[in-house]
């Protein structure tokens, strides 16, 4: 079967404002800075996939206001309103329809243009739950507490989620929030929603990301030991009140799909470097169990040697809703072709990119890369 | 460096249709009944009630209704002006969740609540703001 490799990939720096860019001219930056580092023109892209969000950007047809700057005239140009690693998904399935070769998948959004709390609450069901006052972070930390219950988890187990991740970001030069923080300033820090503390949150962030998917024999003739997409996962779970929150079943069901199309069969030992996408920090503990990279998430962050588990420090450290998935492809990718700088994993040849969107992460994405 | 920033606000008036199954269940709240419905194929009550179970991909066309009370799941406190308390409540006999508002309770004893039941409201108008917010149950104090 045809196989489809990463070519390139870019990303801005994630700030909480950039009021000097609107958003078409943030992501003609990050289109430009992939074509540049990679050295293909806009002339041999062949198509794109674009992610982003109506209600994020103000405007319906979100795509179509970025149009030009992703190099889309008179070309085929599709939008996700959903998680950007779902637009790799989509850029890899126009590539292996034979169709295209050259796609390029661009993810971006401007959380701080409008009032993140009143958008968030518009996933919600119109009748019962919005009277509530609900939005996205009261639902996470909903889910928070039942998950911690459930496994036991201490309000100190949470905050070393965001000591570790915060530590990781000092690192990354594009992240938006580093330190060295302790559990005590963690827990210190403002209550957002009970048990959910302010680092313990991804903040409010404005950013975007892309990269450049090929085929994997156009990718021979740029590389010699080209990034593949070894196996993809996609799940989606039932709506948040109809299961149980302190499960995470479509992203045990997603992995499980990648991992046999990929061929792993003990993610803990042939995974070199995962790139998780959680909002709020119980999310990284959940994943990290239902990836099967641990069955003591606590356990593992707690170690040192914990480091290949998001190493860029991931959205607690500040990257905007929709990019947070892509992102992950992103730094996922630059850990295979050596160019993640300080924190790169050594060595890494395989590496997880996990996406997640909806309500309580209701959808669920995993992809797992190979460097040869 | 220039930062021009142009101020909208986006107002768009709905008319939401609540369908079959939920206008059931908000009617049902004016009378201050709580309806559900049970799936003939897996056995789950749904409450708010689906006309659909999505796991057996088939119509629901059983309805019970189910008591004003069940078990606290989860809760939040949000420290927005005065705090609001949402909890995530299991009514008894239901497989799936209710949010609501939680009172008559501060909350550092939140951790100790273990069933709350519905406080209604006198003038109801089928919205879920009939039932005004869950109170816990003492114990021994049950039905």
């Amino acid at each position: 079967m045809r196989r489809v490799a990463i070519i390139g990939a870019a990303q801005t720096r994630f700030e909480a404002r950039k009021a000097s860019l609107a958003y078409n001219e943030l992501v003609y930056g990050v289109v430009r800075e992939l074509l540049d580092r990679t050295g293909i023109s806009m002339r041999e892209i062949e198509s794109m996939v674009t992610a982003s969000q109506d209600a994020y950007d103000g405007k319906t047809i979100s795509g179509m206001a970025i149009n030009e700057v992703v190099g889309a005239y008179l070309k085929s140009e599709a939008k996700v309103a959903a998680d950007g690693l779902q637009a790799l998904l989509y850029g890899v399935a126009r590539i292996l329809s034979g169709e295209f070769d050259l796609t390029l998948v661009v993810a971006h959004c401007k959380e701080s243009e409008g009032q993140s709390s009143a958008i968030t609450s518009l996933m919600f069901d119109p009748f019962v739950q919005r009277p509530l006052g609900l939005d996205e972070l009261t639902a996470a930390a909903l889910q928070a507490r039942c998950y911690c219950r459930k496994r036991r988890i201490t309000s100190e187990d949470m905050a070393l989620v965001a000591v570790k991740a915060h530590r990781q970001a000092l690192k990354n030069p594009y992240a938006q929030r580093a330190g060295e923080f302790t559990v005590e300033d963690v827990l210190a820090s403002p209550l957002l929603a009970d048990p959910i503390h302010e680092l313990e949150a991804a903040p409010r962030s404005d950013g975007a990301c892309a990269l450049l998917l090929a085929s994997e024999e156009r990718a021979r003739r740029l590389v010699d030991r080209p990034v593949c997409i070894a196996g993809i996962g996609n799940c989606t779970d039932a709506y948040w009140t109809e299961r149980d929150l302190a499960e995470a079943r479509a992203l045990q069901e997603a992995a499980r799909r990648a991992y046999t199309m990929a061929g792993i069969s003990d993610p803990a030992r042939e995974i070199d470097v995962v790139e998780i996408s959680a909002r709020y920090a119980h999310e990284e503990l959940m994943a990290i169990e239902a990836l099967g990279l641990h069955a003591s998430p606590v356990e593992l962050i707690a170690r040192d040697r914990a480091s290949f588990i998001t190493p860029s420090g991931g959205p607690l450290c500040g990257n905007p809703p929709t990019v947070s998935g892509l992102v992950r492809a992103v730094e996922a990718y630059w850990q295979l072709s050596g160019e993640a700088g300080a924190r790169q994993v050594e060595g890494a040849r395989v590496a997880l990119a996990h996406g997640a969107g909806g309500i309580c992460g209701q959808n669920q994405t995993v992809v797992i890369l190979r460097r040869e | 460096m220039s930062e021009w920033i142009v101020r909208q606000k986006i107002r768009i008036p709905f008319r939401y249709t609540a369908g079959r199954a939920m206008s059931r269940f908000l009617m049902g709240l004016a009378e201050r009944r709580i309806w559900a419905t049970r799936c003939e194929g897996c056995g789950r009550v749904y409450v708010p009630p689906l006309g659909f179970c999505g796991r057996c991909w088939r119509e629901i066309a059983e309805w019970q209704e189910l008591p004003d009370e069940g078990e606290l799941v989860s809760y939040t406190v949000r420290p927005v002006g005065p705090p609001v308390i949402l909890g995530l409540i299991r009514l008894e006999g239901a497989d799936t969740h209710l949010v609501h508002r939680l009172g008559e309770v501060e909350p550092a004893e939140l951790g100790r609540v273990i069933r709350v039941r519905a406080v209604w409201r006198e003038d109801r108008t089928g919205s879920i703001l009939d039932i005004a917010y869950f109170a816990p149950v003492r114990s021994g104090s049950l039905g």
